[in-house]
């Protein structure tokens, strides 16, 4: 490639000189000159229609004037923005866009920060010259969070541009012609696309406003706070707006971030931020007295607490102490909590995972630090030549790296994808492989092997052995792919050089994870260019901290930093084990939604009923609260100063939007008051101190500093990888259990996944995502739903040896035979109380 | 008197032309053998330049010029699409050929495509043609099974596919780059130039767009040599020209004629036969719907295109559209501006707008509720007549601006109803 830049050109704007890469519209040459030329349906990152013609501009030697936006700059071109000509032709434009415009500003949420406005004071007239009834249009409901109002539209497009280019779903459509033109969605159907709420930016006018922010603000009223939205590992970097002296937070912004969400957010972490709003809070500490818990203060509850702790591990040691905490909370949070474990309880019974079972210490994750692999999915899909799904559902998973997916195969990089189920994501791939769920492990030996022939690469002892012991042979069944399919896919790695690969949560967790991890990361080996290099290789954790949770060290068996414990604790099953059989007899409980989460949920309720001293903090009453000892509420993220570590490695800081709820503390303050009742001498540590500690503490953090995290710039250096041992231990054996045919009473595998509008943990104290709630269903094939005589939307039981549900079938082509698919948590709708891991069977009945 | 001079319509009325064998009696097809056999394609182009033939769709752009535009080396497909779309108010000359001389047309798309070397053509037809689209589609498989269409034809080793594409009923499909979105299956949004079409039209691909008129006398050209077809007519206006001659007119008809030898009265006298009961004429639209009325005493000029442009107008897409004494030219400047307002495509700020603005003014004023300052706010909004993305929005204030300047004291009149001699004046006569 020859590493001479774009050719330039030089032109004259309004008598100034300046230089631009050829092709450069002459909109974009002039800004540079700082010279905004008025425009409504110009939007750089949108194709370019021209069609507002608000910003013409006149070009010596043309005759006609010629939109700025789709006139590229040419050398020696001398262009004018301000001549008669054009402010004649603006003030033009103006007046039309302006003569239908029903002017009703004053209800109008979009004013203090419409274009119309803007442009009509500087460009339009006094008065208006129209003299007739105005044209209205009827007004639709287009869903919970977008309100149109297509009176004040001034169809410039951007919103069906947007959702056709971006988005990747044209629900938004310009219908009939002429003066009758207007937006509407598809069939006038409610919009769906997670993304439609980035329409709101772009609509220059109040034509799309937020119905979640209508009414109850003016904009000017409102401040912003730089915070990082907590509701998925992307942390988009967004605003927090709320109205100016009160605790309120009314919109949520996108803040512009080039390396992670770029301009957009999505849906869910747009509109949930009434969550922050919520009435339905934990707003007092509450003690159990005589079986009911009761409003106590701070002072109280916190000594209570240190007064129990004291005597249980006075008695029986820290050992008989655990502590899970979500994987939600800041870094700050996370590494004081297993802080005041070790130091001060002297417990490593510590631990993050709320929703799978390690089968091993070192789950999935782990296995990823130990293998080096880059776990940065939005660096990686920047640079690499070809992207590799392998079992994750981006769009329901992680919303705006689907979103970067798609920009990345609309630029041409081809996009494969292997899942066990069809994903949204599928129409924009170059390649979908499907296998039966559950049979990661299966799939990925096989391929790796086919690969790895094509390749002639040679593959360690070891690694064949545990290939050959997942291939259907007498005691597996086959994963559902055809050899013919596999090799296929196999072909296009071998020439896949350069490629990354992204791996989701349904290969990575659960006891399979480390050995999916491994059959991944070799695959990813053969992939890459860089020969001992680190396997272009992520993991793609959920969770807003799931990657500071690791870093900070809350594991069992690894501090912060990963270094290891020499005489490990207790993992999240163990413990939870623990509780049941006597051995623990406290346990805290820091924002974790153990109940929805844990994927035995009879396991969890029962631990939760038997422990003798249970603490539960959380900003929200979650179903864990009934079971507390003590329960202590906490603030919210919104209130909350700290810093997250998103799926990149990418350490963010958010501000405090608002002051905290009083009665409420922070995680950061709870624990540090608690520490000081055994006189920790924590008295002067804020968040910023705290940060320090883990940049002591954590030697991938050295760098990063808390002024840096606010301005999005660190990231987390490589880890160490000497703290793990490299042996292979492919536990291969404990996994067989899985490939092989169900129970003979429960003929059918239970299959679960994210959705993304559930009401799974915070979603459920906002309102607005309520109402966008879709409600769960089992999906079935339709060969099986004939059998048991089910049809679409009857009300199905799904039993399995541990509990049932009621459910309303869908029936579905692209589900897998003898396999029911239940997407999303639900509070009402606990699915995870059905079934052990290791034997995934239900029947279903009518 | 002045008599038609029969070209592209030589046969049409006399003989049966709708099969390949009829055609070839009357010698068809023998110019798509010379084309293929004798010439190269920049022979074709030469050939066509050479005649004078200028686009009959409306604009007028000399067709060999046009062609020539085709990059030269392109890599991807280049496509010839054939504009039947024919909505302007008052055309009606492409549909005789499509319904009775279909091979004609197929025969000149041919050659088009051979002088532009395209393997793949387009016939936008629009909707309303249902029966032309069936002809059309008859004759292309006819065409096929004969060899004319389709690999190697004639034997000369020339591949090439036509497809008829039938438009949805719109008359913004017509303007060529509307024609080209429409024909990708998007809505038939006109798109700005540059990129002009011949670089990146049809699926971003070079792409000639041509009326049905403009090829059907293509075949003539090669035929008989463009030398041979510049000699009709005058210098710029060369050749043969369907007129479709409408309105008060006692024999209304599509007239071909070589432009040069009559006056534009003497050519409604003609063939026309005159206006009905003997009245007098009060204006003509000399070219389509779109172009400026000429009034009563500036038709004495000769029927050529110079001329008409000298006068103001346009021969535009050669359609005629007479008007007599006892038209009220409010109503009919009404009338025009609703085509357009119904017609805009909605796209652009200056067009959408406009044209519902030109009509809520113009209704007004036709109802007697016109207010002081119409005229000059009507006049003030055609100054933006060039700020749109195609040409429609120039073609629905043409119209407004000619009817305000020609027969201004018409709108004066109603604008003024007060006055009882103006209210007599134009008081409806029938
Ligand atoms: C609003 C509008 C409508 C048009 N409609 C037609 C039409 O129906 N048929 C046609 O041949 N040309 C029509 N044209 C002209 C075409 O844009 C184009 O100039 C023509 O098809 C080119 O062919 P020619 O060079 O053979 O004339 C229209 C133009 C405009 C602006
Ligand atoms: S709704 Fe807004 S963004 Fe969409 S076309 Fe109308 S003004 Fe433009
Ligand atoms: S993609 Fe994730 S981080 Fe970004 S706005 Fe949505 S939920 Fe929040
Ligand atoms: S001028 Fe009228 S018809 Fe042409 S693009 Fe604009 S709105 Fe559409
Ligand atoms: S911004 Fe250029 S025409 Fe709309």
């Amino acid at each position: 490639m020859s590493q001479t830049g774009p050719e330039m050109v030089t032109l004259t704007i309004d008598g100034r000189q300046v230089t631009v890469p050829k092709g450069t519209p002459i909109i974009d040459a002039a800004l540079q000159l700082g010279i905004d030329i008025p425009h409504y349906c110009y939007d750089k990152d949108l194709s370019v229609v021209a069609s507002c013609r608000l910003c013409l501009v006149e070009i010596e030697k043309v005759p006609k004037l010629q939109p700025s936006c789709s006139t590229p700059a040419a050398e020696g071109q001398v262009v004018y923005t301000r001549s008669d000509k054009v402010l004649d032709a603006r003030r033009m434009q103006m007046e039309f866009l302006l003569v239908q415009h029903p002017l009703d500003c004053p209800v109008c949420d979009q004013g203090g920060e419409c274009k119309l406005q803007d442009y009509s004071r500087e460009h339009g007239a006094e008065d208006t010259r129209f003299h007739y009834r105005r044209r209205t249009f009827p007004k639709p409901d287009i869903g919970p969070f977008i309100d149109l109002e297509r009176n004040r539209c001034i169809l410039c497009s951007r919103c069906v541009r947007f959702m056709d280019e971006i988005a990747g779903n044209a629900e938004l459509v310009v219908v009939n012609r002429g003066w009758k033109s207007h937006i509407t969605t598809f069939q006038d159907q409610p919009l769906k696309n997670e993304f439609a709420g980035n329409t709101i930016d772009l609509c220059p006018v109040g034509a799309l406003t937020s119905k979640v922010t209508r009414f109850r603000t003016r904009v000017w009223e409102l401040k912003s706070k730089p915070s990082i939205c907590s509701l998925c590992s992307v942390g988009c970097s967004i605003d927090l707006q709320h109205r100016n002296r009160t605790r309120e937070i009314l919109r949520v912004l996108p803040r512009l971030s080039e390396k992670v969400n770029y301009r957009w957010i999505c849906d869910i972490g747009r509109f949930g931020f009434d969550q922050f709003n919520s009435d339905n809070r934990l707003k007092k500490p509450a003690i159990r007295i005589n079986g009911d818990l009761q409003e106590t203060s701070w002072a109280n509850a916190l000594g209570e607490i240190a007064k129990k702790l004291k005597v249980i591990v006075g008695a029986r040691g820290g050992a008989a102490a655990g502590g899970i905490i979500g994987p939600r909370p800041s870094n700050e949070t996370l590494f004081l909590f297993q802080q005041f474990f070790r130091e001060i309880l002297k417990s490593n019974n510590v631990d993050h995972r709320t929703e799978f079972i390690p089968g091993q210490q070192d789950d999935g994750f782990l296995t990823s630090i130990a293998l080096r692999a880059v776990n940065q999915p939005f660096e990686e899909i920047r640079k690499a030549s070809a992207v590799i799904l392998l079992g994750t559902d981006l769009p329901n998973e992680l919303p705006i790296l689907h979103l970067q997916v798609r920009e990345r195969a609309s630029a041409g990089i081809p996009v494969y994808l292997a899942h066990h189920r069809p994903t949204r994501l599928d129409s924009v791939c170059s390649g979908v492989w499907g296998y039966r769920p559950g049979f990661e492990t299966p799939f990925l030996a096989d391929l790796l092997k086919k690969t790895a022939q094509k390749m002639e690469s040679l593959l360690s002892q070891e690694m064949e052995e545990t290939i050959s012991s997942f291939l259907p042979g007498a005691e597996n069944e086959a994963a559902g792919v055809s050899e013919q399919q596999v090799n296929e896919l196999a072909n296009i790695l071998q020439q896949s050089n350069g490629a990354t690969l992204l791996v989701g949560e349904s290969m990575f967790t659960g006891k399979a994870g480390p050995v999916n991890v491994r059959l991944a990361a070799e695959l990813a080996h053969l992939l890459s260019s860089d020969v001992g290099g680190p396997p272009p290789l992520s993991l793609l954790p959920l969770h807003n901290n799931s990657r500071g949770a690791a870093d900070m060290g809350c594991y069992p068996h690894r501090g912060p930093g990963f270094e290891p414990i020499e005489k490990p604790g207790r993992n999240t099953a163990q413990m939870l084990e623990g509780c049941i059989d006597g051995s623990l007899q406290a346990l805290i409980l820091f924002n974790a939604d153990l109940l929805n989460e844990y994927p035995d949920r009879d396991l969890a309720r029962r631990a939760l009923e038997k422990v003798p001293f249970l603490v539960v903090a959380d900003a929200y009453p979650f179903s864990t609260i009934p079971y507390a000892d003590i329960a202590l509420p906490l603030s919210t993220h919104a209130e909350e100063d700290g810093t997250y570590t998103n799926v990149d490695g990418r350490i963010q800081r958010a501000l405090a939007a608002v002051a905290q709820l009083e009665g409420a503390l922070t995680g950061v303050q709870a624990i540090l008051a608690l520490g000081e009742r055994w006189g920790a001498g924590w008295r002067q540590v804020n968040p910023s101190r705290i940060f320090e500690m883990i940049a002591r503490a954590v030697p991938h953090y050295k760098d990063a500093s808390w002024t840096d995290a606010g301005k999005g710039r660190c990231v987390a250096k490589p880890v160490n990888i000497s703290l793990f041992q490299t042996s292979l231990s492919l536990a291969a054996s404990s996994l067989a259990s899985s490939y092989k045919p169900p129970l003979p009473d429960y003929p059918f595998r239970l299959v679960r996944g994210r959705f993304l509008f559930d009401d799974s943990g915070e979603k459920r104290f906002a309102p607005s995502l309520v109402s966008r709630r879709e409600e769960c269903w089992a999906e079935m094939h339709p060969g099986d739903a004939k059998k048991i005589g089910v049809h679409e939307g009857v009300m199905v039981s799904l039993e399995g040896v541990l509990g049932s549900i009621r459910l309303p079938a869908r029936i579905s082509n692209a589900a897998a035979p003898g396999c029911v698919t239940v997407l999303g948590r639900y509070d009402d709708k606990p699915v995870n109380g059905l079934t052990a891991e290791d034997q995934p069977w239900i029947k279903v009945q009518l | 008197m002045a008599e038609e001079t029969r070209v592209l319509l030589q046969h049409i009325g006399s003989a049966d032309l709708l099969t390949v064998k009829d055609y070839r009696e009357k010698g068809g097809y023998r110019a798509l053998e010379i084309a293929l056999k004798d010439k190269t394609p920049e022979q074709i182009v030469e050939e066509v330049a050479q005649s004078g033939l200028k686009g009959r769709g409306g604009a007028g752009f000399p067709t060999g010029m046009k062609w020539s535009f085709i990059p030269k080396d392109v890599e991807k497909p280049v496509y010839l699409c054939c504009n039947a779309d024919e909505s302007e108010p008052g055309t009606c000359k492409d549909r005789i050929i499509i319904e009775q001389n279909p091979h004609l047309l197929l025969e000149g798309i041919l050659i088009a495509c051979r002088a532009i070397g395209s393997h793949q053509a387009f016939i936008y037809i629009r909707g309303e043609f249902h029966r032309g689209a069936n002809i059309l589609q008859m004759a292309i498989e006819e065409a096929r099974r004969e060899g004319l269409i389709g690999k190697n034809i004639l034997g000369a080793g020339f591949d090439c596919e036509i497809a008829v594409y039938r438009g949805a009923g719109a008359y913004i499909c017509g303007e060529e780059t509307g024609l080209l979105t429409s024909l990708e299956g998007q809505r038939g949004y006109p798109r700005n130039k540059p990129p002009f079409p011949a670089v990146a039209g049809l699926y971003d691909c070079p792409t000639i767009i041509n009326n049905v008129e403009t090829l059907s006398a293509v075949p003539v050209i090669i035929e008989k040599g463009g030398a041979w077809y510049a000699a009709y007519g005058t210098e710029k206006s060369s050749g043969t020209r369907l007129l479709c001659l409408s309105g008060h007119v006692n024999t209304p008809g599509v007239y071909e004629i070589v432009l040069g030898n009559m006056t534009i009265r003497e050519f409604i006298r003609d063939f026309g036969g005159g206006v009905p009961g003997g009245r007098k004429i009060k204006g003509v639209i000399p070219g389509g719907s779109s172009m400026p009325v000429l009034r009563d005493d500036q038709l004495d000029i000769p029927l050529t295109v110079e001329d008409i442009q000298k006068a103001g107008s346009s021969l535009g897409s050669g359609a005629m559209i007479v008007m007599d004494e006892t038209v009220d030219m409010v109503e009919i400047a009404l009338l025009l501006a609703k085509f357009y307002e119904h017609e805009s495509c909605g796209q652009c700020t200056p067009c959408r707008e406009g044209t519902h603005w030109f009509v809520q003014i113009l209704e007004a004023v036709q109802q007697g509720e016109g207010r002081p300052g119409d005229i000059e706010l009507l006049l003030d909004i055609c100054r933006s007549e060039y700020t749109s993305i195609c040409p429609l929005w120039a073609a629905a204030v043409w119209p407004v601006r000619a009817f305000l300047k020609q027969f201004r004291e018409e709108f004066e009149a109603k604008i003024q109803p007060r006055s009882m001699e103006a209210e007599a004046e134009t008081a409806p006569a029938s």
